[in-house]
């Protein structure tokens, strides 16, 4: 039997089976003595056990020989002969990472009958599909597959809108049906491939029930971690780049965040930190949000480094939220070595900020004295399609992300502003927003008027009011990802190809403020 | 026409390589199932002539689901999965009422015999 076609199949759904190993080993590790600690045996039980049985028929012995020590351990806990002690769960932990490397490391190994070419595609799921009207089975499809499918639906939505444009100067009424009648098609398989590309958000969070357990305890502290809506979805490719930004966010509280257990007695709280991963889906986008129950950030502190880096100006007295964030956000502020022994966060807070410009997200942060902190990350569904408001600039057309979009408003300029050219900023109802004047910002002359076209926008908790020669509609637009030139001072998040089949430059708002 | 078999294991894995085994042998499958629960219902809807049965699987492990299956059709020709070291689970899922077994990790002949041979 040729084994080397179930090579990747036994990587995929081994890594799966160790996952749920861990997740399994940690309930176990939060409720020692209860009703659910026997369910969470049984499903680390049937964890090993599968990947018993499959590194077995692999010809895996190093792999299935580990699975099965641990089996006989966990069977003994499932009959009772052993009880469940720290102890105990931290040895089965180490033997959980012991079998996640043995299976890791066993699928480098030649398979029996294995060719020394690379190991093949397992082809099987697609036939099996075939050969089973039963409803409800899965089909393993390789990320790329359905990368390029949706690059083909955005193609298809532009062809459409140039379709549409054509068709409306040489109206009959037969094809204006055909057209719209295919339009709504196009808009059902459009949805159709972002759903099938979203996977919940708690395939990327398994691992951080781990990764929080053993930070904290590397540094001393004892911390619930509560995950929440994990079954929220997200695009796929949104879900493999979150991670390490997410990564990030918990060591940032569990290090900075989370007091030590003497100093919470002594504010008077539980001795227990409390860290807080959540999902939450609101309209068209899906909140991740890290919040903890530590010290808070001290603005005294932030604000003392930020006057001695001319972060900010010097008659700034008191953070906002938002310029809190924008200051641990730069990176020169974040790597300074003092930073680290702040109480509030910024170590590697410019690293999540990157993050989220790339995934056309934006960042989010509370903070309370003494109460803790909380930071949102907002992220559109899926990367691949963005809505956005569509202006044009000194002839050029440009996208401007929905994600960052406050309002459209006409903005009145000051009059002097036809003497001097100087607008800086704007009062919108009763807040003074600053003004940028986009033709300005690209290095054109800029034109006045006594009314002028303009969109609030808000990023990184700030809001800039952007003024444009005109608005010429909203679109979804299909997002082409390039690194703007270096050296250059304006960003772009990507470009697309609008509905008449003209090009237009993607405003990366995050920079721009 | 080839035997209809009902292939019932929580990993895909295991699932995909009985499947490619009997169908190399001209067996038809025409359902799978991951939970004790599902092969259940999946026999009741599909009445395959064969189910081949794992015994460890989330909601109803194997012997429970065996012992249901045969309680619906006392006629119902289910081979046990086992894996090493679980005798005495196949001993109480062959009284369930499966009619035989093979053990884990699999060789192609030796399922294609003890399949044929409940297929009488």
């Amino acid at each position: 039997m040729d084994l080397s076609r179930y090579v990747e199949l036994f990587l995929s759904e081994g890594r799966e089976h160790v996952a749920q190993l861990n997740a399994a080993l940690l309930e176990l590790d939060r409720v020692p003595d209860s009703s659910t600690s026997n369910a969470a045996v049984a499903e680390a039980f049937r964890a090993v056990h599968s990947i018993k049985g499959m590194a077995a028929a692999m010809g895996y012995t190093a792999v299935s020989d580990t699975a099965h020590g641990l089996e006989s351990l966990l069977d003994e806990l499932r009959r009772g002969d052993k009880r469940v002690t720290r102890t105990l769960v931290e040895h089965l932990l180490e033997e959980a990472d012991a079998l996640a490397r043995g299976v890791e490391a066993a699928v480098q190994l030649p398979t029996a009958g294995t060719a020394k070419d690379a190991p093949a595609v397992v082809q099987r799921p697609a036939e099996l599909d075939e050969a089973t009207p039963a409803r409800n089975t899965h089909v393993r499809v390789r990320a790329s597959r359905l990368d390029s499918l949706m690059n083909l639906v955005g193609e298809l939505e532009i062809a459409r809108g140039r379709l549409g444009k054509v068709l409306g100067q040489n109206a009959d009424d037969g094809v204006k049906a055909a057209f719209a009648h295919t339009s709504r098609l196009l808009t059902e398989l459009k949805e159709e491939v972002i759903t099938a590309r979203m996977v919940p958000v708690g395939q990327a969070f398994e691992r951080f029930p781990r990764l929080v357990r053993e930070t904290a305890r590397t540094l001393g502290k004892d911390v619930e971690f509560v995950l929440e809506g994990s079954d929220i979805e997200l695009d796929r490719s949104m879900l493999d780049r979150i991670g390490d930004p997410v990564m990030h966010l918990l060591r940032n509280a569990l290090d900075h965040g989370i007091e030590s257990a003497e100093k919470r007695t002594a504010a008077g709280k539980d001795e227990r930190g409390r860290l807080t991963l959540s999902a939450q889906r609101e309209l068209g986008y899906v909140l991740i949000r890290v919040t903890d129950d530590g010290g808070g950030i001290d603005r005294t502190i932030v604000l003392a480094r930020a006057h001695t880096l001319g972060l900010i100006t010097a008659d700034t007295e008191h953070l906002s939220d938002g310029d809190l964030l924008r200051v641990l956000s730069t990176p020169g502020f974040s790597t300074a070595a003092s930073v680290t022994s702040v109480s509030g966060r910024g170590v590697g807070m410019d690293v999540v900020d990157a993050a989220m410009r790339v995934l056309g997200g934006t960042l989010d942060l509370s903070t309370t004295r003494g109460e803790g902190t909380a930071i949102t990350l907002r992220l559109p569904l899926t990367v691949a399609i963005v809505r956005a408001l569509i202006a044009s600039v000194a002839g050029e057309t440009f996208a401007i992300p929905f994600t960052h979009v406050h309002e459209t408003l006409e903005l009145e300029p000051p009059a002097s502003v036809f003497d001097d050219g100087q607008w800086d900023e704007a009062n919108i109802n009763d807040d003074i927003v600053p003004v940028i004047l986009l033709r300005r910002h690209f290095g054109v002359p800029a034109r006045f008027a006594a009314r002028m076209k303009s969109v609030t926008v808000t990023a990184r908790g700030l809001r800039a009011a952007l003024v444009v020669d005109d608005f010429l509609g909203q679109q979804d637009v299909v997002v082409k990802r390039f690194d703007s030139p270096k050296g250059s001072t304006v960003s772009f998040a990507g470009a697309t190809v609008l509905s008449d089949g003209s090009p237009a430059l993607i405003i990366d708002v995050n920079s721009l403020i | 026409m080839s035997h209809t078999v009902l292939v019932c294991d929580d990993a895909v894995f295991m699932r995909t390589m009985l499947g490619d085994i009997l169908q190399q042998a001209g067996f038809t499958i025409v359902g799978e199932a991951d939970t004790g629960a599902r092969a259940v219902a999946k026999y009741k809807e599909l009445r395959p002539d064969l189910v081949t049965m794992d015994i460890v699987m989330p909601d109803m492990g194997g012997i429970e689901a065996v012992r249901e299956i045969t309680t619906f059709d006392p006629d119902a020709r289910v081979v046990m999965c086992s894996a090493m070291g679980q005798q005495a689970l196949v001993v109480e899922a062959i009284e369930a009422g499966a009619k035989d077994f093979v053990v884990k990790p699999f060789q192609p002949s030796r399922v294609l015999d003890s399949v044929q041979r409940v297929l009488g």
